[in-house]
């Protein structure tokens, strides 16, 4: 867990209530609003190739979110799960080729093409069984009185999934620690704030800024 | 003369130029798209701020003065290791460096004169006796492969809140510069003062 041991990697943002308020009895109503978006395992005889949705931070089949497993102090901690159950096509392929020397040796001809269809799907279907989801977690903390919240990833997709996620919650809205947001906390009008063209065009937009003055 | 000519030959089986030497507009092309690119880059969510931010602090880093104060601490900053430029205008969009030294080389700021910015950086802020070791980059701001201090407690538990309370003071002190480079930004002297004495540094090794 990146969030206990080892070098630190994570996007910050800060939670702004969106269109409703944040509910008073956030440490307990946390819970519900996990579990009600908790991960729920792939189905292997169906066709879904990801689930995703949040954990316990210790354990990542948990979704009880009782209040000992989620708080520390002034922290929410959680985790957010994404599996994905993809059969290689280098795999079907092999199998499917099988399946064709088989065919072929069986009935004198080469199968039609819906007879070739049926078992790539079978042949699919097979190995989905077989293969191991490939497993992420991402933690997330939450100090519920600074109101600044972490996401323990280094992959900004990923960021922006689980910030998505976070923000369907309660339908807040998480503003990343940027000096433009920044800038607007503080109350500094967007214009004062453009580019510098002495610094972003080298000498020629020094020299610019200069006749411009 | 005669090299001259044998490289013009050779752009023009290479098929990068035609009979008239003139750069054939596939490859114009290829330019164009990579300045947009650059161009979009630099403008979306304001990325020009943060690279601006970590081009001031490269410079205010210089001095041994803190760059601002934290819970009554003054706070250094110290770039080390790699460092990485970006720009939109001229012909080199992203140049990289990597040493010790490197973010504080003539080489580094001959760049930045010519109008790239720092992109990214490895970082290290005192506290105190305390030091922090972060990568920052200019366009999410996000924390990355930091070292934190040493932890003080031995009880598993607390050394996960102690850790919880070391990333949030991280996080604290990436706010803190933001907030001081920005009261500077939004300033006049910005403009008057403080960009003529950023390109002179930026210029003094040139």
């Amino acid at each position: 867990m990146p969030l206990t041991r080892g070098a630190v990697t994570f996007s910050r943002f800060r939670v702004r209530p969106g269109a409703k308020e944040l509910p008073s009895d956030l440490p307990r109503s946390l819970g519900r609003a996990l579990r009600a978006r908790a991960f729920e395992p792939l189905d292997r005889t169906g066709d879904e190739e990801r689930a995703a949705g949040f954990v316990e931070l210790e354990a990542e089949d948990g979704v009880e979110f009782a209040s000992g497993s989620v708080f520390r102090g002034d922290h929410a901690l959680f985790a957010y799960r994404v599996d994905t159950l993809k059969v290689p096509s280098s795999q079907l392929q092999a199998e499917l080729k099988k399946w064709l020397e088989a065919f072929e040796a069986e009935n004198d001809r080469p199968p039609t093409r819906g007879e070739k269809s049926r078992a790539k799907t079978e042949l699919r279907d097979m190995l989905r069984k077989r293969v191991e989801p490939s497993v992420r977690i991402h933690e997330v903390s939450w100090n519920l009185k600074t109101h600044e919240l972490s996401i323990w990833s280094s992959n900004r997709r990923a960021v922006e999934e689980v910030a998505l996620a976070i923000e369907s919650l309660y339908e807040l809205s998480l503003e990343p620690r940027v000096p433009a947001a920044l800038a607007l906390e503080a109350g500094i009008a967007e214009d004062a704030l453009g580019p510098t063209p002495e610094l972003i065009g080298g000498a020629a937009g020094a020299e610019e800024a200069t006749h411009a003055a | 003369m005669r090299r001259k000519s044998a490289s013009s030959e050779a752009a023009f089986l290479r098929g990068e130029v035609g009979v008239d030497g003139e750069l054939l507009e596939a490859e114009q092309d290829a330019a164009a798209v990579e300045a947009d690119d650059a161009r979009a880059e630099l403008l979306r969510g304001r990325t020009y701020l943060g690279r601006e931010l970590l081009t001031w602090m490269l410079w205010r880093s210089e001095s041994t003065d803190p760059l601002f104060t934290h819970q009554d601490t003054p706070v250094h900053v110290n770039y080390a290791g790699r460092i990485t430029l970006r720009g939109a205008l001229g012909e080199i969009t992203e140049l990289s460096a990597k040493g010790a030294l490197a973010p504080y080389s003539a080489q580094v700021k001959r760049a930045l004169a010519s109008g790239l910015l720092v992109h990214t950086a490895r970082l290290t802020f005192t506290v105190g006796e305390r030091s922090f070791e972060v990568s920052l980059d200019a366009e999410h701001l996000d924390v990355k492969s930091a070292k934190l201090p040493e932890l003080m407690t031995e009880e598993e538990d607390d050394r996960e809140q102690e850790r919880l309370h070391l990333a949030d003071e991280l996080g604290a002190l990436v706010d803190g510069c933001i907030r001081t480079f920005l009261t500077v930004r939004a300033s006049r002297s910005w403009n008057t003062t403080v960009v003529p004495e950023l390109r002179a540094w930026m210029e003094e090794d040139a």
